[in-house]
């Protein structure tokens, strides 16, 4: 059981958070709010997640949990465009489509997944319907991202 | 003590500053990325036994005839900081420093939390009082801005205070506005100043950045026409140096306090900053800076950050109001111009 004090450094710390976000991620459903804030505060601390992390952190996309889809979407996000071939964006960018899509998600859990796309900046290839789609019903903020995410590629 | 917390009811919604909002671009892909602070840097310092801190050269002392005010993110500003009286002591000596501290992230569902620091720094007869806004944010963790003012140098009221309505839904957190104005002898006329608190998400800096001059001329505009007020000063924590302002830093005019020293405790970046047209607040005295905490109390840094990864940012500006030269940009929004 993680304490507040461990929760602490991991937020000093952003190579301790990147080391336990499985942990992170958890402790976000924590009913004690200062554990969910120390939680919070490390993740958004942490930058980038190592390449070894990524498979989790796609798995967490498929929670039904939105502050696990939150997190996982932005720190997906910060790897930025460059750092993962091709292939791999494809798959993530189906992943996140799918959170976009689930509306038992929270509206900011799903608008994260869409500034994850664009982010990670490759054109997308793959549900690229299933967001055209969404993009007829989504709110004002989630429609920006979704039409920004359908644009990549195209504004060269 | 007369307690001020803006609740939902009392929150204004100012269209006209979101008319201006809705209009600007969202995207501005040249924002460079955000990268994240990594490393320690320790004070070689001998650690104090005394908290009282040592007042930092270039800090001014506080004067009848200027006020300071500071902007201060207090890293997750919650029980466990407030339960822990070597951080609370601190804290409360920096609000000591300064006439106004716009604050970030207090993070809590006890609204009790900022009359706890409040009690705290008024223990020894002081008169401070606070404004604090309602709990924002997308995540889980919610956060809200507060203004901790001392009573005998500023006045405020409920009335004047207001978290803006973002309808376009641009920003993370809605920056809390605040119209101060200071107190004077009756034949002087008042410094009466807008602060607006803004903490972005450091995530979606390439989002809000390019919309920030919106927000702050939006926010101007309501405060003229409404107010009279032309000096509005935006602080807080933008998770961006002023090389990445954009847009923001063509204003017309507009002047940062802090230019290229680092703002978090680590002094790895510049996060924070104190914005404002220096031609209309002419009351700048032109002193600014980064309060290091290391040096003030004598501490390591790996001490330091557990107060906050933030240093508090300041600036000097005189009490009484300073005529200023008609300024065009306010031309027409009410027919002519004019000053207070």
């Amino acid at each position: 059981m993680t304490d507040t004090k461990q929760l602490i450094e991991y937020a000093q710390h952003p190579e301790l958070a990147l080391q336990n976000l499985a942990e992170l991620l958890a402790l976000l459903e924590s009913n004690d709010e200062t554990i969910q804030n120390y939680s919070s505060e490390a993740l958004e601390n942490c930058g980038p997640p190592r390449p070894e992390d990524i498979p989790f952190l796609c798995q967490q996309l498929k929670s039904r949990k939105s502050s696990s889809v939150y997190w996982a979407s932005t720190l997906l996000g910060r790897l930025g465009s460059g750092t993962l071939s091709t292939t791999e964006v494809t798959d993530l960018q189906a992943s996140l489509t799918t959170a976009i899509a689930d509306t038992s998600l929270e509206l900011s859990a799903r608008e994260r997944a869409a500034w994850a796309i664009c982010e990670l900046g490759q054109e997308v290839s793959s549900n690229r319907d299933l967001l055209e789609k969404e993009l007829q019903m989504a709110a004002p903020r989630l429609k920006r991202f979704i039409e920004s995410a359908l644009a990549l590629g195209q504004k060269k | 003590m007369k307690r001020q917390t803006i609740q939902a009811s009392n929150v204004l919604a100012i269209l006209v500053v979101f008319g201006f909002l809705g209009c600007e671009p969202v995207e501005n892909p040249s924002v460079a990325p955000q990268s994240s602070p990594s490393g320690q840097m320790v004070s070689a310092r001998t650690p104090s036994t005394s908290i009282a801190p040592s007042r930092p050269q270039r800090l001014p002392n506080r004067t009848p005839q200027t006020i300071l005010i500071a902007s201060f993110n207090i890293q997750a500003f919650g029980e466990e900081k407030v339960k822990d009286p070597w951080v609370m002591e601190r804290i409360v000596s920096v609000i000591q420093l300064f006439d106004i501290v716009a604050i970030q992230e207090v993070r809590a569902k006890d609204q009790t939390l900022i009359p706890r620091l409040l009690s705290q720094v008024n223990a020894r007869g002081a008169r401070y009082d606070y404004l604090i806004g309602p709990r924002l944010g997308r995540s889980v963790s919610k956060e809200q801005y507060a203004y901790i003012f001392d009573t005998t140098k500023v006045v405020t009221s409920l009335d004047a205070s207001y978290t803006i309505e973002d309808g376009a839904d641009l920003l993370h957190r809605e920056p809390l506005v605040a119209r101060f104005v200071t107190r004077v002898p009756p034949n002087i006329r008042p410094f009466t100043f807008s602060l607006v608190n803004i903490h972005t998400d450091p995530d979606e800096v390439k989002q809000e950045l390019p919309v920030m001059h919106s927000v702050l001329k939006g926010i101007r505009e309501f405060e003229y026409l409404s107010a009279r007020e032309d000096d509005v000063i935006l602080m807080g924590d933008l998770n961006a140096s002023p090389k990445q302002f954009g847009t923001l830093a063509q204003m017309p005019g507009i002047y940062w306090t802090v230019d290229d020293e680092p703002t978090n405790t680590i002094r790895k970046s510049t996060y924070d900053n104190i914005i404002f047209d220096r031609g209309l607040t002419n009351e700048y005295t032109g002193r600014s800076g980064v309060l290091d905490l290391c040096d003030i109390f004598a501490i390591k840094t790996e001490e330091a950050v557990r107060i906050s990864d933030h240093l508090p940012i300041w600036a000097e500006f005189t009490v009484i109001e300073q005529s200023t030269v008609e300024n065009s940009q306010f031309v027409g929004l009410n027919g002519p111009t004019e000053r207070r």
